[in-house]
Order: structure tokens, then sequence, then C-alpha cells
């Protein structure tokens, strides 16, 4: 370094961010090993032929892990202002939402995802279709 | 007009505008992707059996039908590409111009190569007939990963034009340069964690 860089506090504060950085980037090398080798679990997992309800637990906690450190490091949500967490909080509620309704709707039919069937809320004794011969097109 | 809080934090949001519209952008991406995920948990819960018949045979495992070692090279390739991307942007926040060349390079490269596979995987689909059209594992399968491949398109023409053209504002205003690569980088890391869960969901239970 030479001597104006020792006296301007303005090259200071760049090396020193500079060093913040690095550290930064060392942390990235750490997530993508980590990220490489639950990529390769979760295959590993998927041969075993878990039960199936075992075997979406499994991948779904190892993806949750996985998408977890990329949103926190690569996009840098460990250290996000407030704004963009209520943002996500938001989505996330709205998402759930979705998926709540779209599961609700599917045990509201009885476990029969066909559209037409009739809702349970309906009467049933008026409304109960007629199945038999009723998709033959 | 001069775009205001291009490269100083707006004082009622605490970010840079760039970074809260990409950020509400992305929400409602995850709606989109969320809606589709919502389909296929919903045709899936409603089939007897899945992937079921295809092609006069009874498959009970998706990987029986999808190529899992491609599929799984992909999500490296991907990953990797993360790393690079944010790589470029540690690399301009480091003042080494040179050195984001050289990452946003092999950001876009690694993107055309996850494509090319996704190509030699629909190209063998095809090959064996089988279409959308065939059953609704295979149509819900070609909708997912294919409008994920249509954002990998958008990525690489984004971060192409940051490679090329865009970068001459790297000389006239670095951090607002900054600034875009870094919320590219959040575009193209979501991009990366809608295959993370694409991946398992699809190809592997």
């Amino acid at each position: 370094m030479n001597e104006a860089a020792l006296t301007d506090p303005a090259v200071h504060v760049d090396a020193a961010h500079a060093e913040e950085i690095k550290k930064h980037v060392r942390v990235y090398l750490i997530v993508f090993g980590a990220l490489a080798v639950l990529t390769v679990v979760t295959v590993a997992v998927a041969y075993l032929n878990l039960p199936i309800v075992a075997a979406v637990i499994v991948a779904l906690i190892i993806a949750s892990v996985k998408a977890g450190l990329v949103a926190a490091y690569f996009m840098h949500l460990v250290s996000e202002k407030k704004v963009i967490y209520w943002t996500l909080g938001l989505t996330a509620a709205f998402l759930a939402a979705m998926f709540i309704i779209f599961i609700a709707a599917y045990y509201d039919q009885d476990g029969n995802p066909d559209a037409e069937a009739v809702p349970r809320i309906l009467d049933v004794e008026l409304f109960e279709p007629e199945w038999e011969g009723r998709f033959v097109a | 007009m001069q775009i205001p809080y291009t490269t100083t934090a707006r004082p009622d949001t605490g970010v840079y505008n760039a970074k809260l519209g990409v950020w509400f952008f992305l929400a409602s991406e995850v709606m989109l992707f969320g809606g589709l995920f919502s389909s296929y948990i919903f045709l899936r819960i409603g089939a007897p059996v899945w992937p079921g018949e295809l092609g006069g045979e009874m498959y009970v495992r998706a990987h029986d039908i999808l190529n899992v070692p491609l599929a799984t090279l992909n999500t490296m390739v991907l990953i990797a590409s993360s790393v690079t991307m944010v790589m470029s942007w540690a690399s301009l926040m480091m003042k080494r111009f040179d050195r984001y060349r050289l990452y946003m390079g092999a950001t876009v490269a690694f993107g055309f190569v996850f494509l090319i596979i996704k190509a030699f995987e629909y190209g063998s689909k095809f090959e064996h007939g089988l279409f959308p059209s065939e059953s609704n594992f295979l149509a819900i399968y070609f909708t997912m990963t294919g409008l994920h491949a249509l954002h990998v398109i958008g990525g690489i023409i984004v971060n192409a034009y940051f490679l090329g053209p865009g970068a001459k504002m790297w000389k006239t205003n670095p951090q607002q340069f900054t600034n875009r690569i870094e919320v590219a980088g959040l575009y193209w890391h979501f991009v990366d964690l809608v295959w993370i869960f694409l991946f398992p969901t699809i190809y592997l239970l």
C-alpha cells in the first residue's frame, strides 16, 4: 500500500470493505459444496425406494434446506431490510392460502378431484350426481 | 428524468428501488410457480397411480420414465451458475471488472449448458412418443420444466446484456451497475431455487 493509501481514510474503508467481501466469497464456496452434497443425497435417497410419504418428507426437507441456503447467502436474505422480509412474509401467506384452498377443495369433494363433483357444502340429496355413464363422450 | 434511488437507499424502505421492485416481481413469480405446484399436487393426489400408464406400461415411480442422471447434472450446472453469478457481483464489489466478466461469462455459459441438456432430455421424450398430451404426468412435467426453461432463457438474455452492451455503465456509474448485477442475481438465484424444488418433486418422487 502506498503512502497516500495509508493516510487516506477512504482507502482504509475500501480495504476493509474488500476484506469483508472476501469473507463472503469463502461462505459462497462453502454453500456451493453443501448444495452439491445435498443434491447427491437427494438422488441417493430417491433410489432407496422409501414409502411415498417418507420419501416426500425427506425430499422436501432436503429441498427446503437447499433453498434456504440459496436464499440466505446468494440472495443475501441473512442481512436484508425489514421491507423485504415483510414482502416475503406476505408472499408466503398467500402461497400457503393457495395450497390450502387446493387441498381443501380436494377433501371437500371426498377426494374426487373432478371439477363437476358436487361440493359437500351443497345439499347432497338434491345435487347427487349420477356417476354411471357420466363421462362417456 | 433521473430515476430516483438507483444507488442510494430510499429513506422509507431502506433499500434502493430496483431491489424492492425485483423482490415484488419475484413475489409474483412465487405465486405463478406456486399455482403450478398446487396443480401438480392436485393432479397427483387424485391419480390412483403416478405417473400411471404410458405406452401400455404401468409406471409407479417418475424416475423410471425421466432421465435422473441428466437432471442431476442440470441441478449441478444451475447451482454452479448461481455461484458464478454471486461471484460476479462480489467481483464488482471488490472493483475487479476483469473477474466480473469472467464470472458473468461463466454464468451465461452455464445457462446455455442447462438448456442444451434440457433439449436432449425433451428430444429423447419426443422420440419415444412421450408428448404432453399423453398423460397428466407428462403434461405437468412439460409445463413446469418448460416454464422454468423459459425463465432460464430470460435470465440468459439479461445476463448477456450486462456482459455485453450493458457493461458500459461500469465506467459511468459503477455503483448503479453493481446494483443491477445484484438484482439480476436475485432473479437468477430464484430460477435456481425453483429448480431445487422441481427436481425432487417431478423427477425423484
